[in-house]
């Protein structure tokens, strides 16, 4: 058996499981590879909460045993994935990034998701930085520190999933799982030039993830390619217990669809989408939106409501899930987090209730939308990665608080639950990711316009040199 | 809003805030009143109910 792939060498996964299950590669090399890559570059960018090499290649031998037993370890044989640190991984404290979980039990199992990518053949080897409790879009952490943009070491990596996604982008492993409440994959995806993929919610079971937004929170997770992230997003598909939003709906496969050209209508966001976005974001989402054939401006008036809604619905009910704890132990928390949940906490009921009604109003309109159009796109933020501590962006404008205002243009969308990939567009220094967002339960549509833009060669994942 | 109308609010809502953390929530309950003025206007129709539902 020979070692194919050397430390931060990119296959696609596929490829690289194939040559697994064919026993061309050693899964513990692989492993190896990628834990040596871990060690050299991780104290720098501070990806990972916690490195499990020992799980890992424990998993690992047991691949390559069942190879050499003639057995099919599955169509993720060997490859190294990463988890957001609010994903439960057992024996371990789920800690969401913060220090106040510290005293909760070790989880007794994995995460669904973790599960079904270890039945895959997938080998985790480790949970990954996040902002506390996922309330944040910049990764920069008071307890773990702040993770580095692979692509500049001085700018953010994004948040809050930004462990996980500057962990793929940097080729310490190959592919991640998060969380996107506001943006959270989004986010780190355009800042990191990564593709990302946040299904529709209820799409994917939360069994066994650490709760920020009970009515908003979904999982997802990071590829450097369309296929990769189909390939994932396909083995973790389908209804699990323990989720009360999970639909029972049965799995759509995407990965064997890929190669059909799409042809659907296109509409590229205007008003508040194109408002908010700096000239790079613009010309990205407009790059992409010619390229899948659009043709007209697509407007959604209620944007600025549906990004307020979302914003005092995400306060109030990170205030309530921890009110105990904000009574008892508020300093244990951090403070870019702590402020806005105890501020949170003192919301009038008044306006709780009417940020969620105006959920109706907006999916209304959104589905108008989609009378006209398959799919919509729109930049994923206002603009490239910022500096770590960079206090403001310019936006419109005008220069408005970097940390609350870099999800501006994710957090309407997730409002309502649509299905969004990210696709990053390499036309600048930085990279930047537009939205591909398709109508509910449409990720195969989202995914195939995505697929269409790498082929196009509008949209592609940047190597980082390291 | 003043550290001390965020004192009167916490202390109904059974919190007590350290005095050092005030400024901070002050400010960001302005921050949310801010969002909170856009969902009032234009009113909402009576009917917009947030209840989960069930379509056809």
């Amino acid at each position: 058996m020979t070692m194919l792939m050397a430390a931060g060498e990119r296959l696609l996964i596929t490829a690289a499981a194939r040559a697994v299950r064919e026993g061309r590669q050693s899964a513990v090399a692989l492993i190896e590879a990628r834990l040596e890559r871990i060690e050299r570059l991780d104290p720098v960018l501070n990806c990972f909460t916690a490195v499990m090499a020992e799980r890992a290649l424990r998993e690992a031998a047991a691949i390559d045993a069942m190879v050499a037993a003639g057995r099919d370890p599955g169509p993720l044989a060997g490859i190294p994935f990463g988890v957001k640190d609010n994903y439960d991984v057992a024996g371990r404290v789920t800690a969401a990034g913060s220090i106040v979980n510290r005293s909760r039990a070790p989880a007794s199992a994995d995460a669904i998701l973790v599960q079904r990518l270890n039945r895959a053949g997938a080998v985790l080897v480790g949970t990954q930085n996040m902002d506390e409790f996922a309330y944040g879009f910049t990764t920069e952490n008071a307890h773990y520190g702040a993770t580095r943009n692979p692509h500049d070491r001085l700018r953010s990596a994004g948040g809050s999933s930004g462990g996980s996604a500057a962990a793929v982008a940097a080729g310490l492993c190959d592919f991640a799982l998060g969380t996107d409440t506001n943006g959270s994959i989004r986010v780190p995806a355009s800042f990191c030039g990564l593709f990302g993929i946040k299904p529709t919610f209820g799409r994917l079971p939360r069994t066994g993830t650490f709760p920020f937004v009970h009515d908003l929170d979904h999982l997802g997770g990071f590829a450097r390619n369309v296929a990769d992230l189909a390939l994932v997003y396909d083995t973790v598909q389908g209804y699990a217990q323990g989720d009360i939003a999970c639909r029972d709906r049965p799995p759509v496969p995407v990965s064997a669809r890929l190669d059909q050209p799409f042809s659907g209508r296109v509409g590229l966001m205007g008003g508040w989408f194109d408002e908010l976005a700096d000239q790079q974001g613009r010309e990205a989402a407009a790059q992409a939106a010619t390229a899948l054939g659009a043709s007209e401006m697509a407007i959604l008036p209620g944007a600025a409501r549906a990004r307020a809604a979302a914003f005092v619905l995400t306060c109030a009910s990170g205030g309530n899930l921890h009110f105990a704890q904000l009574r008892e132990r508020a300093g244990d928390f951090d403070p870019a987090t702590r402020d806005r949940l105890l501020a949170g906490t003192l919301l009038p009921a008044n306006a709780v209730l009417q940020a969620q009604r105006q959920r109706e109003r907006f999916r209304e309109e959104v589905s108008e939308l989609f009378e006209r159009y398959d799919v919509l796109v729109a930049p994923a933020t206002p603009c490239s990665a910022p500096l770590l501590g960079q206090p403001t962006i310019r936006i419109g404008g005008k220069d408005l608080p970097t940390r609350p205002n870099i999800g501006l243009l994710t957090q309407p969308l997730s409002f309502v639950g649509l299905p969004i990939v990210a696709v990053p567009i390499c036309n600048g220094a930085l990279p930047i990711a537009v939205q591909i967002i398709a109508p509910p339960w449409r990720e195969d549509i989202a995914l195939r316009a995505a697929a269409e833009l790498e082929r196009a060669g509008v949209a592609h994942s940047s190597e980082v040199p390291m | 809003m003043t550290n001390e109308e965020v004192v009167i609010l916490a202390r109904e809502a059974g919190l007590s805030i350290d005095p050092a953390y005030l400024p901070g929530v002050a400010h960001n309950i302005g921050v949310l009143a801010e969002q909170i003025a856009l969902l009032f206007d234009p009113p909402l129709d009576p009917l917009a109910e947030p209840a989960p539902a069930f379509r056809a």
